[in-house]
């Protein structure tokens, strides 16, 4: 019982307070995590990138059919946000001691996506899969860029 | 010269083998599976990688890498992983059909592109590091293997486009360049 009002919590939490959680999280990530250059780019591409693919594609989130959890938010569903996000985070962690927190987290709050009913398990699956795409291409290219300037 | 030829023959087959297995996985397990399969199998790779930037060993993976990776490889298993974020990403935003097609062209036209092209003859006019060789060999092999799932027109159409931008080069890896640009192809010329 406890873990379910406690899995709840975090799942309403990171839907509700997103606006002030991702900002100190982006602020941490560039203290603590190498590669910030890369971390901060791919950041920046892939939330452009999810936006405009949500314009593009325009497809319903499942809680336009089946009610969620939270309030429907009023977006689209592909891809999700929060899971391409998390998915930044995790690669940006990859290599370091705070991997084994991001990581979980990171995937706690991709699942929590499904769990509330915002987002389809495919939708929060293309989230990541841009956010991977986004940060490999960007961590080559300014990987190349210092190797030309060496 | 021709320990570079010999590693990056056996490289390109074991790419083209390792797209055959995949593909047939996939074409086996149908759309929602195979999304899952992928995106466990980036996890995976991940979390392999994980170990390795944090200086674990793993034996059977070193073996692996040692055999078949790129010496100048940005980290352990770069081209693994960007086949399975590539091949994800197409996953994820274009059809089923379309996006096996387009992971076999990236499989087995980018594979006997380069195969092809170790021996070629004659440099393409616009970038003599690559070999008309190649790109013919991507072309009708790419055509062949995405003809399976789409109209043989449709499977042309698209080697012939996506083989053309693997010869330019572009600051961007193929197994990620060319699945986005096979999803953005989809949708910007719709046949």
């Amino acid at each position: 019982m406890f873990w379910d009002q406690a899995w709840l919590a975090f799942a309403v939490f990171f839907e509700t307070a997103q606006w002030f959680v991702f900002p100190i999280a982006i602020l941490a990530g560039l203290a603590l995590l190498p590669r910030r250059r890369v971390f901060l780019q791919s950041l920046v591409l892939t939330t452009f990138a999810a936006f405009a693919l949500k314009l593009f594609f325009q497809q319903d989130r499942p809680c336009v059919v089946e009610q969620a959890l939270v309030a429907c938010p009023p977006d689209f569903g592909l891809p999700s946000i929060h899971s391409a996000l998390s998915g930044v985070f995790i690669m940006a962690s990859l290599g370091t001691r705070y991997a084994w927190v991001v990581v979980p987290i990171g995937m706690l709050v991709a699942y929590s996506r499904i769990f509330l009913n915002v987002h389809s398990t495919e939708q929060v699956i293309a989230g990541f899969a841009l956010a991977a795409i986004a940060y490999l291409a960007t961590w080559l290219h300014v990987q190349r860029a210092q190797e030309k300037k060496k | 010269m021709t320990d570079t030829r010999t590693f990056e023959a056996a490289r390109q087959w074991f790419h083209i083998l390792f797209g055959g297995f995949l593909l047939a996985g996939a074409l086996t397990l149908g759309p929602a599976h195979t999304r899952l399969g992928y995106f466990v199998a980036l996890l995976i790779g991940l979390a392999i990688l994980q170990f390795k930037m944090r200086g674990h060993s793993l034996p059977l993976i070193d073996a692996v890498l040692q055999r078949f990776e790129r010496r100048n490889a940005l980290f352990p298993g770069q081209g693994a992983l960007m086949y399975f974020a590539g091949a994800l990403f197409v996953l994820s935003f274009a059809p089923f059909d379309f996006a096996l097609a387009a992971i076999a062209i990236v499989a087995f036209g980018d594979g006997f592109a380069t195969l092809v092209g170790l021996y070629g003859k004659w440099p393409l006019p616009w970038n003599p590091r690559k070999k008309t060789e190649g790109l013919l060999a991507f072309i009708f092999s790419a055509a062949a293997i995405s003809s399976l799932v789409l109209p043989a027109g449709h499977a042309i159409t698209y080697s012939i486009i996506l083989g053309i931008l693997e010869t330019i080069d572009l600051p961007v890896d193929d197994n990620l360049l060319l699945p986005v640009a096979a999803t953005f192809l989809y949708y910007a010329v719709p046949l």
